[in-house]
This record gives C-alpha cells, sequence and structure tokens, in this order.
C-alpha cells in the first residue's frame, strides 16, 4: 500500500533573485512498512521535505499524497487534523515537555486526537511500558537519561497508532550503542508493525537499517539505492 | 535500549478515527500551561509579582477612597432616617443652608410618618487648656430620639446629652483636645461645655464630630430659632417609602426629599463629579492596574520565547491555534488568581494594620470582587501578546536545531 506518494514536489522561501529553492522537483513514493532514509549534507533540503511531509511546511507546488490525501491546497486549520491522524515525530533532541512527566508527554498527542483521558492515560502507559520505561512513567524529562527521553519520544510518536512516522535526525543526540537501539526499533516497528518510517540522516553508518535510500543534494534527489535491511512487506 | 526494553512493536494499521474533541482538551491544555508555568518557577515569580503589585497598588488607592466614601457618608448611613429632607442646594451632608421648622412639621403631619427630627451642623473651635484651639463640627440632636448620633459610643452614656451643655467627643481626639475625659470642662465657641461621652472612628472629611442636643447646638452654632439643616423622617413599618417620598417633595418644593440611599448616592456623585478626589484615587489605581498588565504581558511573552520550542512540538503533535490559547487563557487565570489571593491578603492586612479612626480604609467584599474579575480579564489581554506569537509560529521550526 502506498501511504506516501510526491510528485514534482518544489519548496521555495523568498522571491525574485533571493529565491532559494530548498525542494526541488523531488518525485518519490514510500509504501507502508518501508523504512526510507533521507541523506545529505547540510542545507540540502531533506528537513525541509521531512516538513513539508510532517503537514507543518506547506509546498510551493507539486503534489504530496499521504495515504492518499492530497495535501497540496490543503487549507492550514485542516493540517493539524492531518497531522493527530497520520504522523508521528520522532525529533533529534526529543522535544519533550519539560514541565510534564514521561506519562503526560505519551498521553498529550491522544488528548489532542480526543481519545478519552482514562483511555488515552492507560495507552500511554502501555506505551511506556512497551518502550522498557513503565517504572520512570512519572519521572520528569530532566530525571532520564539521553536514551531514556529518547524512548519516551518514540513512545509519544506512537500514541495514537499514526501509520507513519517521521525522524528528524533521531540518533544525533545518542551515544552509539542507544543510537543503534533507536534504529533497530524503528526497523521492527517498520516491518513488523506495518509502520512507514522516514529517517532524516547526514549519518552513512546507519544506512543498514533503511530498506531505501534517498539521496539529496541542492535540493534535488539526486541518487536512491536499496539499503541492507530486508526489503519491505509485500502490502496486505 | 537493550533488547529486553525494547518495545513490543505496536502496529499501524489504519489510524483511529479523528472524533470532535470534547471538552476535556480545555482541562489538559490547562494543565500543560499550569504546570509549565510552575515548572518556570522565576517567570511564575515574575508574573505573579506583576499581578500583586496591580492588586495591591490598586485596592490600597480604592480602599483609601472607600474610606473616605465612608466618611462622607456615615451620617446618612448611622442617622436612622427613612427619609432626609435637606435643602435644594445640599449635595452632601455638611454645614449649609437652613431649613424653618414648618419643614418638620409637614413631614409631622403627613401620614404614614412615624417621627421627624431636626439635625443641626455647625463648625465648633474647641479651646485648649494649654492654648490654642482645634475644630470640631457640631451635629445637634434631638432628644431623646437622638436621630443623627452619636454612636460608635466607647464611653458614656447618650442620654448625657440631656445634661445642660454636655457634649459627646471623638475618642481619638482627646489628646488634641488637651487630655480630654469625662467630666473634662472646655470652652467651644466661647461657650463652657462638659465632656460626658465619647465616640469612635466619627471622623468625617474634616474635623471629627461632637455631639449635643439640639438646643445646646443651637447656642453653640448661634442658630436662630426655628431653624435646623436637615430634617430626619422616621417611616412607620409597613409604609412605602417612595410613595411617602414623594408626597413629602410635593408638599416640600423647594426642599429635596431623599431616602438614605439617595443621600449616599448623591454625596458619592458630588465627590467623584465635582472634587478631584475620584480622579486622583482613580488615577493612581488605574496607573496600579496599568503596569501590572504591562508586567504580566512581557512576562508572559518572554516566557512563550522561551519555550517556543515546546510550543512548536505541541502544534507538531496536532495542537491547533484553539489549543494554545486555551493553554495561555489558563495560565492567565491562574496567574490572576494567585496574584489576586496574594495581592488581596496584602492588601487587607496593610488596610487592618494602618488604618485608624483617622485614616478609615475601606474596601467592600464586593470591590475585592471586582479587582479579582478585572485582573482575570487584564491577564487574559495580557496573554494576547504572546497568544500572537504563538499563532505565528510555525511548527516547522521544531526541526530546526
Amino acid at each position: 500500500m502506498t501511504m506516501i506518494e510526491v510528485s514534482h514536489l518544489t519548496k521555495t522561501y523568498g522571491q525574485g533573485s533571493l529565491a532559494v529553492h530548498a525542494v526541488q522537483d523531488v518525485t518519490f513514493a514510500v509504501q507502508a512498512g518501508e523504512v526510507l532514509l533521507l541523506e545529505g549534507p547540510s542545507g540540502s533540503g531533506k528537513t525541509t521535505l521531512l516538513s513539508i511531509l510532517g503537514c507543518v511546511l506547506s509546498p510551493t507546488s507539486g503534489s504530496v499524497k499521504l495515504v492518499g490525501q492530497e495535501l497540496t491546497g490543503l487549507a492550514e486549520r485542516h493540517l493539524p487534523q492531518m497531522r493527530r491522524k497520520y504522523i508521528g515525530f520522532i525529533f533529534q533532541s526529543h522535544n519533550l515537555l519539560g514541565a510534564l512527566s514521561a506519562w503526560d508527554n505519551v498521553r498529550l498527542p491522544l488528548i489532542l486526537r480526543g481519545t478519552p483521558k482514562a483511555e488515552a492515560g492507560a495507552q500511554a502507559e502501555a506505551l511506556l511500558i512497551q518502550v522498557g520505561l513503565g517504572e520512570k512513567a512519572r519521572r520528569l524529562p530532566e530525571e532520564l537519561s539521553g536514551g531514556q527521553k529518547q524512548r519516551v519520544a518514540i513512545a509519544r510518536a506512537l500514541a495514537g497508532r499514526p501509520p507513519i512516522l517521521l525522524c528528524d535526525e533521531p540518533t544525533a543526540a545518542l551515544d552509539a550503542q542507544n543510537g543503534q537501539a533507536v534504529l533497530e526499533t524503528l526497523t521492527e516497528l517498520a516491518h513488523a508493525g506495518g509502520h512507514t518510517v522516514i529517517v532524516v540522516t547526514h549519518d552513512n553508518r546507519i544506512f543498514k537499517y533503511g530498506d531505501r535510500i534517498l539521496h539529496m543534494e541542492d535540493g534535488r534527489l539526486v541518487k536512491e539505492e536499496i539499503g541492507q535491511a530486508r526489503p519491505p512487506r509485500s502490502p496486505a | 535500549m537493550t533488547p529486553a526494553s525494547r518495545p513490543h512493536v505496536p502496529s499501524a494499521g489504519v489510524a483511529q478515527p479523528i472524533v470532535l474533541r470534547p471538552a476535556h482538551t480545555f482541562w489538559t491544555m490547562a494543565r500543560v500551561g499550569v504546570a509549565m508555568l510552575l515548572h518556570d518557577r522565576l517567570k511564575l515569580l515574575g508574573i505573579l509579582v506583576g499581578v500583586t503589585f496591580a492588586v495591591v497598588l490598586s485596592n490600597q488607592q480604592l480602599a483609601t477612597f472607600g474610606g473616605l466614601i465612608h466618611k462622607n457618608i456615615m451620617l446618612a448611613q448611622h442617622g436612622g432616617a427613612d427619609l432626609w429632607i435637606t435643602p435644594a442646594s445640599t449635595e452632601q451632608l455638611v454645614v449649609g443652608d437652613l431649613l424653618s421648622d414648618s419643614v418638620m412639621n409637614v413631614a409631622r403631619t403627613t401620614p404614614g410618618v412615624a417621627w421627624a427630627a431636626p439635625l443641626l451642623l455647625g463648625a465648633g473651635t474647641i479651646k485648649l487648656p494649654a492654648g490654642g484651639s482645634e475644630q470640631v463640627q457640631i451635629v445637634g440632636v434631638e432628644l431623646p430620639g437622638l436621630h443623627g448620633g452619636p454612636w460608635n459610643v466607647v464611653k458614656g452614656d447618650p442620654n448625657g446629652l440631656a445634661q445642660a451643655d454636655a457634649m459627646f467627643f471623638e475618642d481619638s481626639d482627646r489628646e488634641r483636645f488637651g487630655g480630654l475625659n469625662l467630666g473634662s470642662v472646655r470652652e467651644v465657641n466661647s461657650h463652657r461645655v462638659q465632656a460626658v461621652g465619647f465616640t469612635l472612628g466619627l471622623v468625617p472629611f474634616g474635623p471629627s464630630y461632637a455631639f449635643a442636643s439640639f438646643d445646646t447646638a443651637r447656642e453653640l452654632t448661634h442658630t436662630d430659632n426655628h431653624l435646623e439643616n436637615f430634617v430626619l423622617v422616621g417611616l412607620t413599618p409597613g409604609t412605602d417609602q417612595d410613595r411617602i417620598a414623594a408626597q413629602l417633595q410635593a408638599a416640600l418644593p423647594e426642599q429635596r426629599v431623599m431616602t438614605q440611599a439617595e443621600v449616599e448616592r448623591r454625596t458619592i456623585r458630588y465627590l467623584l463629579r465635582r472634587t478631584p478626589i475620584g480622579v486622583t484615587f482613580g488615577t493612581s489605581a488605574l496607573f496600579g492596574l496599568i503596569v501590572g498588565f504591562v508586567i504580566v504581558a512581557l512576562t508572559m511573552f518572554s516566557a512563550v520565547i522561551d519555550h517556543l520550542r515546546e510550543f512548536g512540538t505541541l502544534k507538531a503533535i496536532g495542537a491547533t491555534n484553539g489549543d494554545l490559547t486555551k493553554l495561555l487563557v489558563a495560565q492567565a487565570i491562574f496567574c490572576a488568581v494567585t496574584g489576586c489571593l496574594v495581592g488581596e491578603t496584602l492588601v487587607s492586612l496593610m488596610i487592618r494594620a494602618i488604618s485608624s479612626p483617622k485614616l478609615v480604609m475601606y474596601l467592600p467584599p464586593a470591590l475585592m470582587a471586582g479587582t479579582f474579575g478585572v485582573m482575570i480579564i487584564l491577564c487574559i489581554c495580557a496573554s494576547g501578546l504572546a497568544l500572537l506569537r504563538l499563532r505565528k509560529l510555525e511548527p516547522a521550526m521544531v526541526f530546526r536545531s
């Protein structure tokens, strides 16, 4: 099943001679259960592309379809609903709310989706147990290690079972061991859980976790490689 | 992450259907907002200082103003009259034009009137034993009814005013009047009088009240017979006050007939419109509120700027501008309520500490409640600046390192 379809996507900042083409004429598709790595040097447009796929930035032209639903031209007020419905984010620096416990951080997106409080609380607890942090559910982020914070961030991204996980350098702030564990988890989420996982990186050591690797330079896709991870499952 | 702690993999499947988000998002966002405030204690302290400052300054000014109002209407409040008949020019209960006894007689013969009594006001100069003099405001009341005072009696029996040349003085002025005690003799307006009692706190806007019988007061103030400043009217129980007032007004077209509440309203209106008191205290109270507003607005804005990434994250995970509005409004209400509780407690303690018979500070519960409401509105408005910033916040900023 095609989860993401990008066609001739362009994002331009500024106008005329000052225009900066962050993403230029990009076309690709991602299947359910696939791990796609977006690789490229700084300024190559991969984060801009991720932002557009995450419905937090509007494209200048081209087409983006998430689960068959066209994003281009969608009114801005509908974008939060798209994010709540389809997307889980994992950020480079976890971006947990410092004032909330791990449990509250995971529960919040569920509440925003309209999940009843009690149910949201139970789901958050279950997710934290799943990432091995059941005993630290009531801890504030500042009381957790870097790896534990990123696991909370993964649990938050999984809250509400969004079909698409967008990860921005998810291992950049972690040591090698924790980074490897996070990537293995993401791969497992895709291959066993059917999530579509897109990981932005400029670290070629993690290529082995991708089913496919798209290389970007100056806003363009310049190369596509098959990764070392096992191929995505056939759509059910 | 060790293999043991690796998650059991939840399947993506189809996302749960989006339902209309119920009202509980308000409480969740409110909880998030308050938690963010409590987590950033320095900013919270800044906001609370702003609210507390505004509440203390404005309430202190309003309490002082309330005290002045109270001083000016206490005679009406304690006169015990249902109706007041005053000269047409009367704006407040101070020395002014006089009425003739015929006015009182009209009142006394009106059906529904239980009693009518004269009241005389006049300036008095009390000669001190060690030389010099002090001022009093003489209040002449008819015995035995004693309508118009004295009240708040701390020493002596008001019926003692029936004695010749007897007077009640203000207890807090005893030292000022040369160590005045029960039985002390002084000269008031060159007339020998004896202190037979004391009241406490009866200090209007000016010299303190000194009560005497109507006849003694007439002598002291050199007022002609058959003249008085005001006529106090008491009605028989169950009588329609407004009907009798209208009836008396028709019978006495050259005088003004007012209920006690009307006397109070007229006095307050006069003070607000014809004297600088209202503007002076109003400006100070407003200044306090404005300064508090600015402090709260800037501190809330600064708190939002400090947590921009967190707000961006909230947007990225699906919070709408409406959700963030709920969060900020909850923060504003929390700050307003907490700051008001602290501020109003401080003001109450301050009033208790510095109030005296001379400096009456009066803050009625309704005014305190009003300040509470105003501060909540001000804080919500103050959060508007922060909200404007958040509305423009692009969630894509969370991807920038």
